[in-house]
């Protein structure tokens, strides 16, 4: 991909995460009658209204843009479970468990099939207020950087994303100075001995 | 049969839909400049799409942009099968423009009237899409059609045959006459005999062609007769003057309602059509508001269908989908047509609590005939609309007063009016709606309000229907430059200017304090947006100017192409369409400082049959009684040689304006010609207008001044170039001018009784 080189290492751009995270499987309700669709990547069908049937993500806005089917909101993507996600995230020190694509699913969805999804104003401040309390943890996370290992349940792959490059640079660097660490002291004691030796003179 | 009627709209897309799948072809769509074809050609695509239809549109602004796009698409694919017109093509005999191989069928979606006959009933593969008018109005026109075009060889024939036999009759009836004379002297020839016998049989052969002649013969009249009728009808058909039907919009609207794929955008598409047949006097007030109607009714429907998804309050724990209204709405407001809401932005009825951000409501709220009014100062708004600046004749120094007695009587302020109209007291804006009704009148604005719509984008802002209208015009016509340049704001306009009575002292002013932040040298960097191009204020400008000069038609079909393009995309974009607002103001100032420049000096000419009004330096060269060359070039007049559709309202402001204050016993003031001088091209851009009343007119009269032009163009050979779609418009070289206008007072003819 053809970034600079700082950035390439290890990092998507939000435009293949979305499209990765298109790959879903969505519940749609299908407003017209079709027939099975033999795609390269899979079988989707028959529509039959008003059976409600599992199609992947991209599938699914496709169709609702062009007004065949409506879209039904995943379990997790209404007010009241986010709004106990909500609680969850500013009690507890850990994050909530949210499912690993929600911030792009989400955004897709209330995109392009707002009238699908009630209360879609409240969803949509409730979710940047999770947003603002994860990053608020990673941040004071950055203090439990070691050099042996990480571990960050349940973040989606967004917000992976986002901080990817500073963390994987952060630990390799971490890793190098403890490789220094033991020899670094005799070393710096011989070195400004020889240099105070020289000034000396 | 050439045409489709309304209940089978549907038949044609299957029909085309059908085409493209199986034979893998694409659909071709011609779209002239207005701002109705354009919200047509946005619904046909919402169609095509969602059945993904593959789809060309080619912008078209006249009839040689139309035969050249024939020769580069249609000539040079075979595969073609469907062609579209939108709002073009229905006044010309499209057999002879268009090469149509067989397996092509176009189809017209024309509001321009009236239809060239052969359109209709010649070919098969021509459909106009028709609004009842064919149907209902043209059964005889149709007989008679089709009894000159096609009886004519049988009955020219028919005359032959008829004639010879006469003549046979006639010789026979003649020698007979001489046997019988002859008969008497040779009593004893042998050939007598058989003289005789021949005689005989000849002549009860007489009697009996006689009667035969005698009925032939009537009957030949009676078929003679029915050609001269059928002439004259169709003659009258074509001489009675162009005139608009439905809105293109509309009918694709049908269609989609046809297709049970209507939705609220759509109809907000054709809502802009409607609206924009009648702010540009296209068809009369009792019309437009029958069709408001069946909007008004369509916008319920679909309303109340997003109200109960949209039904949210933080904590009610209501079921996803409640089905009940919400009690607190006032039904009342819903149902009544004038709720005038205060025009603030985010009032209305009880429905705007329950908005989100995202939400595209329609609402049904009275406008004022003022232009772009809440995008304005209220001052301003009045000042620079044509019916209210024409009503009270601004351009004296009594209209000027009676202006301000207005305002004063309503209460308001004169500094409050002036300022942005968002920004005004909260309390006048809840006022103004009963002011106006109950002050205007006095001042003889009886129509101020009429019933329309509004849009709310959102949180965003709520346009009304003409709002957007005005908008869009304003982009398509040259508006497009202006509107890139507020964008990146090298232009920040004000939105008032100081109001002075004296044109001079506008000027200065103008100068100052016209336009924040730039240094205009003198008002036509103003009024004219090429002049734009000349300011010293951008660099890269300064290659456009050089290019302006080379090639002026190429570089009028790119620019305006662009124009056609932004205004398209204004329709999904919203920051857009506010840009095309503030160039509208801007070209409607141009207008109006025009208009009122020569209503005040009044350098009219009162010809035969209309009045006739030049525009440009070299208007005292011809001939004007006034010498004023108050219009000379220095002001700027380039816009109106260039741009039908501002040259067009001007003369419609004129028009009124010359109406109402002029002398109403004289026929002379029936009809006005305005001629616009394009330097550039050194051609006169002439445009002939009948001006309806103000207000609230019922009906608008038909424009006959596209035969007239096309005859005085015949007659005179002036060199002329009648290529828009509307046909009364013409371009005309410079020289020629005098000689046109001279023949064009003897090809004008008005019918009384068309007068309302």
């Amino acid at each position: 991909m053809a970034l600079p080189k700082y950035v390439q290492q290890n990092v998507f751009t939000p435009a293949e995460i979305e499209f990765i995270s298109e790959y879903e499987q969505i519940t749609i309700l299908p407003l017209q009658r079709m027939e099975t669709l033999t795609l390269l990547e899979g079988t989707y069908g028959p529509f039959r209204p008003p059976i409600t049937i599992k199609v992947p993500l991209w599938l699914a806005v496709t169709l609702k843009k062009k007004h065949k089917c409506s879209i039904q909101p995943p379990k997790w993507l209404n007010i009241d479970t986010l709004k106990k996600k909500k609680q969850k995230e500013e009690s507890l020190e850990t994050f909530s468990d949210l499912p690993y694509h929600y911030l792009e699913i989400s955004t897709i969805l209330l995109d392009c099939a707002s009238d699908d999804i009630p209360y879609s104003d409240e969803i949509k401040i409730l979710l940047k207020d999770i947003q603002e309390i994860r990053k608020r943890k990673t941040k004071s996370g950055l203090d439990l950087i070691n050099s042996n290992n990480i571990q960050l349940d349940n973040l989606g792959l967004m917000e992976i994303n986002e901080i990817r490059p500073f963390f994987s640079k952060a630990f390799n660097d971490m890793r190098k100075l403890e490789e220094v660490l033991p020899n670094s002291q005799d070393s710096q004691t011989t070195q400004s001995f020889n240099t105070s030796r020289n000034s000396a003179y | 049969m050439g045409y489709i009627s309304k209940e089978n709209f549907e038949k044609i897309y299957i029909k085309i839909r059908q085409d493209s799948i199986e034979n893998n072809s694409s659909v071709l769509i011609f779209v002239s400049p207005s701002a109705d074809s354009l919200c047509a050609a946005k619904v046909l695509l919402t169609l095509l799409k969602i059945d993904n239809i593959t789809h060309q549109i080619i912008p078209i602004s006249g009839w040689s942009d139309l035969s050249k796009a024939n020769q580069t698409k249609i000539e040079t694919n075979e595969e073609l099968r469907t062609v579209i017109m939108i709002n073009c093509g229905g006044l010309v005999d499209l057999t002879e423009f268009l090469s149509l191989s067989e397996i092509l069928t176009v189809y017209i979606i024309d509001s321009h009237r009236p239809y060239n006959l052969s359109n209709i009933y010649s070919t098969n593969q021509i459909v106009i899409v028709d609004d009842g008018d064919i149907e209902e109005d043209m059964a005889d026109i149709q007989k008679a059609f089709e009894e000159l075009e096609y009886d004519t060889d049988s009955s020219s024939s028919d005359e032959e045959t008829d004639e010879e036999e006469e003549e046979e009759e006639e010789e026979e009836i003649i020698n007979v006459e001489d046997d019988e004379n002859v008969d008497t002297t040779n009593l004893r020839d042998n050939e007598n005999n058989n003289n005789d016998n021949n005689r005989k049989s000849r002549k009860r052969a007489i009697d009996e062609s006689i009667d035969e002649y005698q009925s032939r013969r009537l009957k030949r009249l009676r078929k003679h007769q029915q050609k001269q009728e059928n002439r004259r009808l169709i003659s009258d058909y074509y001489s009675t003057g162009s005139y608009y039907g439905m809105s293109a919009s509309e009918m694709l609207y049908i269609l989609a309602t046809q297709l049970a794929r209507s939705d609220i955008n759509i109809l907000w598409l054709a809502i802009i059509g409607l609206t924009d047949q009648y702010l540009n006097g296209k068809i009369g007030h009792e019309k437009y508001l029958i069709q408001a109607q069946g909007y008004r009714e369509d916008v319920l429907k679909f309303s109340t269908s997003v109200i109960n998804k949209k039904n949210s309050t933080l904590g009610i724990n209501d079921s996803e989908n409640t089905l009940s209204l919400d009690e607190s709405l006032n039904t009342d407001d819903i149902f009544s047509f004038n709720t005038l809401n205060s025009g603030s932005v985010n009032n209305g009825p009880v429905i705007a609590a329950h908005t989100s951000s995202s939400d595209e409501i329609l609402r049904v709220e009275d406008d004022y005939r003022l232009m772009l009014w809440r995008h304005w100062s209220l001052f301003e708004a009045m000042y620079h609309s044509s019916y209210v600046a024409t009503k009270l004749g601004i351009w004296r120094q009594e209209g000027k007063r009676k202006l301000n007695e207005l305002l004063l009587k309503m209460g308001f302020p004169l500094n409050q009016c002036q300022e942005n109209y968002t920004e005004m007291d909260i309390e006048l804006k809840k006022i103004l709606p009963e002011k106006l009704e109950d002050m205007a009148p006095m001042f003889g604005l009886n129509e101020m309000s009429y019933p329309s719509f509004v849009k709310q984008h959102g949180y965003k802002c709520t346009l009304s229907a003409s709002d957007t209208v005005y908008s869009l015009n304003a982009l398509l016509n040259r508006g497009w430059d202006f509107a890139q340049r507020i964008a990146t704001q090298e232009i920040i306009p004000t939105p008032f200017l100081p109001q002075t009575s004296s044109r001079v002292t506008e000027r200065e002013t103008m100068d100052r304090g016209g336009m924040v932040g730039q240094p205009f040298g003198n008002i036509m960097d103003i009024v004219d947006p090429d002049a734009i191009y000349h300011s010293s204020i951008t660099n890269n400008s300064i290659s456009m100017n050089g290019q302006s000069t080379d090639d002026d038609d190429d570089d009028k079909d790119e620019d305006w192409m662009e124009g056609f393009y932004m205004a398209y995309d204004a329709l999904d974009n919203i920051d857009l369409m506010l840009y095309g607002i503030k160039s509208a103001i801007h070209l409607q100032r141009a207008i109006v400082h025009t208009g009122l420049t020569i209503l005040e000096h009044n350098p009219s000419m009162l010809l035969k049959n209309f009045r006739f009004v030049v525009i440009g330096a070299d208007s005292v060269r011809n001939g004007l009684s006034n010498g004023t060359s108050g219009l000379g070039l220095e002001d700027g007049y380039g816009l109106f040689g260039k741009s039908v559709m501002h040259l067009e309202q001007l003369a419609t402001f004129l028009g009124s304006a010359w109406k109402e204050h002029g002398n109403r016993r004289s026929k002379n003031s029936k009809a006005l010609v305005t001629a616009a001088q394009n330097d550039s091209r050194d051609t006169y851009l002439v445009v002939g207008i009948i001006p309806s009343g103000l207000g609230a007119v019922s009906h608008t009269q038909r424009n006959t001044f596209g035969l007239a032009f096309q005859n005085t163009a015949q007659r005179t050979n002036a060199r002329v170039k009648h290529d828009s779609f509307d046909a009364s418009v013409i371009e005309v070289k410079k020289e020629d001018l005098k000689s046109f206008i001279e023949h064009l007072q003897s090809s004008v003819i008005f019918n009384d009784n068309d007068y309302i």
